[in-house]
């Protein structure tokens, strides 16, 4: 994997995404009167120091080393090698099912999406015998009718394209 | 899909789920009714599986009878207010009085000063399973501070009014050093008189801006409490010198000898050694009430809302929700939905007049 | 006194009540156990029950299910790293550890019995100061609030061994994100960019499902096996071995215990806060090489939550009974019930309906005291889903998790707050961010904010509005010692060690 400074690139990210996300919050801020500003905004300005260190101390130089030794020591150099790490091919597609179910959930309503989402898993990621996967998704789709929508009553999101506001 | 409320009235299944499943099976093989084509016109590829019908039935119900299942009531302020406990209240005894079972559910939605819990009914589905309770003038306030994205107040369709409006009073806690009404006029002249209010734009706070701004004493409002209990607790606890607040709830707490009351803003005052409006020499404050309209989402049909309004005015003359509510000093009685439209626009009339003092605090 | 508690007891005695109590705890267990439903689901659904019973059975039935809740919440929390509702997110950090390691039943086991000795302290603790609990109340205005709040952030962010920086930034971030919606003090709403949902701000509940279950099941789904990764240990569970842990680490429970207590007394403070500060508390005060273990499964971070959690939710009956203040949605729930049966929350209550008030602190307590026992129970069946594939596991979990997420209030919206937060709660883990953090920020960020603002009204603006208090003043000398507490402790170590080291050069 491609490092900057010692080390791995995927490692700056949350930080650097932290900071951007504090600016728009930021600027946003500013948009509001002194009161309504004040303590979000001194929060924001913390934040962004903080998230600064964050990376300075990420980098493998003397400086990051020191920051992360007298800040952070848990995650001195020598203990994150150790750390397992897994492809990120992986961790993206994982992602994927939780986001493609969310968004089956927005658009088909939840007892559509239920029953796809756990049959698709099971047959895509889990490599089940289509009989499993049936019957999986056919448990937790009666799982949740009977708990939310006949004992609770609730009514089930029926999804954006069924109605659904 | 209109139906007359006396169509939909006359079918009263018992058991809502085997109903909603024998329904669906009825419309399917009847294959007539509108609602149900409809309904699968727009389910496209998923009509075909037979599988599925089961599961959705909850337009097929609509059509078939009201209420089919629970009714949202949506409560602008948190739980253990005065609108609160007037809701919860009630709902059970109004649920007894639908023409068919189902549970009214009050729900809480606190943000804004209630204008979130109000801009989402307004842009409720108008089925009759989605109701709330006003605040009413405070939420012509905060329809002005919204601009008109946000909701429109004369649009909503009424259903009815939890009991006459309530004036106001003025309590301090019971160690205040504020000992009576000339006590706080006399304060006034000092310094301005600290008031607990909720939001810049609940009813109560209005109430504490206009009366303040009638009787000329200076204020400075504590902002962000969350709700009448919440606010008459600060009071008492000296986080503000008084608290300005609707009849019913302020009595809880002078009860229990954790509250003064130094003034009524009725006409006339029942409450002894106090003045009141005629004697403040203000008869204007009497205008100043808190309103409790019951209102659905625009559109929805006037027969949902007759079996509604109904329901209410039955629940309100139920002899328990009387003895209720004198022992908590309101009177109950509702309105027909014309009487609560009525109403809200003379509130609105009222309102126009004091936007000026409301909308530059 | 002493006869209202006993006419509570003896109103309890009856077969009726009796009965209805175990109903409520089983529906309080199970409810407590699905994320999303919990307490207040539960009470909504048994409410029209409520209307045709007594006053005193729908009581004995509400104080069931609310002792029931906690250890429901716990299961799912040690399990499947899914706190059932969310003060049990505290016990999932070192809970579910320990279930990967094959000792789901031992924290179990713990978690049950700290549940019973919790709530029997929180109740023996609420009937003692029942008589001036309104002035306990009374005591915490907007400045005491906000330096609570203040001092709850401190402790929770000084917890996190070794990760200072990293949990400041996630407190900083859960405070973004709680500042986010209406803002009650000066009107108008920020950072809502025009989504109506975000009005109200990121609801806590469907953020904490996200940070906690999804993350985890996106975890599950990378890694693949099954959530314990040692069958063997899985099999020799017993019953009475975690029952053992809490009686050998009793100040735990007692610290959780009072905590709790305390903590459920100040108006408008949730369960979370009790469980999570009961969990620092509880790092803070262990011994410097037991520190390390913490959030790695060690037994004290699952009894300590858990004594919290049952003994805040007695004393929190405080507010809610005495002032109309309720500390949660499940309370507020429950005031309904109260309402309908004709006892009007408020002043008033502690004295027209003493008999009733006491008999349902005992429900309260019987109840979790059985929900223990029936958890104990549970503890060998319940230890065999740690060894479930992962890849059924998971999107089962997924489905039940974000269902319950849109079940809170019927908003599609918090589906998306809650995949949203499980991609964070997932990259947390990923990249090493403390949890502990972002959660107590989340739930206090708001009304400290409030309370800061209030406190500055009272005060005409004045700072001295926080130190001419005494609560205040000590709340404030509390959180900065805290501060400084530490950074003076190491400035002595390491004065010692070089002492020590010239010592050794001179000799």
């Amino acid at each position: 994997m491609k490092r900057v400074l010692g080390t791995p690139v995927t490692d700056y990210m949350p930080a650097l995404g932290l900071l951007a996300v504090t600016a728009i919050y930021l600027v946003t801020a500013y948009q509001y009167s002194p009161d309504a500003r004040a303590v979000p905004a001194g929060v924001a300005w913390v934040m962004m120091i903080l998230v600064s260190f964050d990376l300075v101390s990420r980098t493998r130089t003397k400086i990051g080393a020191t920051l992360m030794h007298w800040l952070n020591p848990a995650g001195d150099a020598d203990k994150q090698d150790a750390v397992k790490r897994y492809p990120v091919l992986k961790q993206i597609v994982a992602v994927a099912w939780i986001a493609g179910f969310a968004a089956a959930m927005l658009l088909i309503g939840i007892l559509y999406a239920v029953p796809l989402y756990v049959f698709s898993s099971l047959l895509i990621q889990g490599r089940r015998p289509l009989l499993v996967c049936i019957g999986f998704a056919a448990a937790a789709t009666l799982m949740i009718w009977l708990l939310f929508d006949v004992v609770l009553s609730l009514e089930l999101y029926p999804g954006i394209l069924f109605g659904g506001a | 899909m209109k139906k007359s409320p006396e169509a939909i009235l006359d079918r009263t299944d018992a058991a809502p789920a085997l109903a909603s499943a024998s329904a669906y099976w009825r419309g399917w093989v009847r294959g007539v009714d509108p609602a149900v084509v409809h309904h699968w016109s727009r389910r496209g590829l998923f009509a075909a599986l037979g599988a599925a019908v089961i599961f959705d039935s909850h337009q097929a119900r609509a059509a078939e009878k009201f209420p089919a299942r629970n009714i949202q009531f949506i409560i602008p302020y948190a739980a253990g207010g005065g609108f609160d406990a007037y809701v919860r209240y009630i709902a059970p005894v109004m649920e007894q009085n639908l023409p068919a079972r189902a549970s009214i559910v009050p729900v809480n939605i606190t943000a804004g000063s209630g204008s979130r819990a109000i801009s989402q009914l307004y842009r409720s589905k108008p089925d009759g399973y989605t109701i709330g309770i006003f605040d009413v003038p405070g939420m012509f306030i905060e329809q002005a501070l919204q601009g008109s994205n946000a909701y429109d107040l004369a649009k909503f369709a009424w259903i009815g009014t939890m009991g006459e409006g309530e004036r106001y009073l003025l309590a301090v806690g019971a160690n205040s050093p504020l000992k009576n009404f000339a006590d706080v006029r006399a304060l006034s002249a000092k310094r301005p008189i600290k008031f607990a209010v909720t939001g810049l734009e609940g009813t109560a706070t209005a109430a504490a801006i206009i009366s303040t701004e009638v009787l000329g004493l200076r204020r400075q409002l504590i902002t962000g409490y969350r709700g009448s209990s919440d606010y008459i607790v600060a009071a008492i606890r000296g986080d503000a010198d008084a608290a300005i607040s609707a009849t019913s709830t302020m009595m809880k707490f002078a009860r229990a000898g954790q509250i003064r009351i130094l003034a009524s803003f009725a006409a006339h005052s029942a409450i002894p050694g106090i003045p009141d409006a005629t004697a403040l020499g203000k008869p204007e404050l009497d205008q100043l009430t808190v309103e409790r309209p019951v209102g659905a989402p625009p559109g929805t049909p006037a027969g949902l809302c007759v079996i509604l309004s109904s329901a209410l005015a039955k629940a309100l003359a139920d002899r328990k929700v009387v003895t209720w509510a004198a022992e908590n000093d309101v009177i109950m009685t509702s309105r027909t939905p014309q009487q609560t439209a009525a109403l809200v626009a003379q509130q609105e009339s009222f309102f126009e007049r004091w936007k000026p003092w409301l909308l530059h605090v | 006194m002493l006869d209202m508690w006993l006419h509570g007891i003896e109103g309890l005695l009856q077969f009726r009540e009796l009965a209805f109590l175990a109903l409520g705890m089983f529906i309080g267990l199970f409810f407590g156990a699905i994320p999303g439903l919990g307490g207040a689901a539960a009470l909504a659904l048994l409410m029209p029950l409520t209307y045709g019973l007594e006053p005193f059975t729908a009581l004995a039935l509400s104080g069931g299910v609310m002792g029931g809740v906690p250890m429901g919440g716990s299961i799912t929390a040690i399990l499947l790293n899914t706190p059932g509702s969310a003060p049990n997110a505290a016990t999932a950090i070192d809970g579910y550890p320990l279930a990967q390691q094959g000792k789901a039943g031992l924290a179990i086991g713990a978690a049950a019995s700290a549940n019973s000795i919790g709530g029997i302290i929180g109740t023996v603790s609420v009937l003692a100061i029942l008589p001036v609990a309104k002035n306990i109340v009374l005591l915490f205005g907007p400045p005491e609030f906000f330096l609570l709040a203040l001092l709850g952030l401190v402790i929770v962010s000084t917890t996190s061994r070794g990760k200072l920086l990293r949990g400041l930034i996630t407190g900083g971030f859960g405070l973004m994100v709680a500042f986010i919606g209406y803002n009650d003090v000066s009107g108008g709403e920020r950072f809502t960019y025009g989504i109506e949902y975000l009005w109200d701000g990121v609801h806590l509940v469907p953020a904490l499902i996200g940070l906690f279950a999804v993350a985890e099941m996106i975890n599950l789904y990378v890694k693949g096996g099954s959530v314990a990764n040692n069958a063997a240990s899985v099999k020799i569970t017993k019953m009475t071995s975690g029952l053992m842990q809490t009686f050998r680490h009793w100040p735990t429970v007692l610290r959780g215990s009072l905590i709790g207590t305390v903590v459920g007394a100040v108006p408008g403070v949730g369960g979370v806060v009790a469980s999570f500060l009961s969990y620092s508390m509880t790092v803070q005060a262990a011994k410097e090489q037991d520190r390390d273990s913490f959030g790695k499964g060690n037994i004290k971070g699952v009894i300590a939550p858990e004594a919290a959690i049952n003994a805040k939710d007695c004393s929190s009956l405080i507010p809610t009974l005495a002032f109309g203040i309720p500390g949660g949605v499940e309370m507020a729930v429950f005031m309904g019930i109260l309402i309908v049966h004709g006892m009007q929350p408020g002043p008033l209550l502690l004295v027209d309906h003493q008999v009733e008030i006491y008999g349902l602190i005992w429900a309260l307590t019987a109840s979790c005291v059985l929900a223990s026992f029936t958890g104990l129970m549970l503890v060998k069946p319940l230890s065999y889903v740690t060894l479930l594939d992962a890849q059924i596991l998971a999107p089962m979990v997924l489905c039940v998790a974000f269902a319950g997420s849109y079940a809170i209030d019927m908003t599609i919206e918090n589906v998306i707050v809650t995949a949203v937060f499980g991609v964070i709660g997932y990259l947390m883990v990923r990249f090493d961010y403390p949890r502990l953090t972002i959660v107590i920020a989340l739930v206090l960020g708001a009304s400290a904010e409030r309370n800061f603002h209030q406190s500055m009204l009272m005060g005409d603006g004045k700072w001295s509005i926080y130190l001419n208090r005494p609560i205040s003043a000590a709340l404030l000398a509390a959180t900065i010692a805290l501060l400084v507490i530490p950074v003076v402790r190491a400035m002595l170590n390491q004065a010692a060690n070089r002492k020590i080291l010239v010592e050794k050069e001179a000799a």
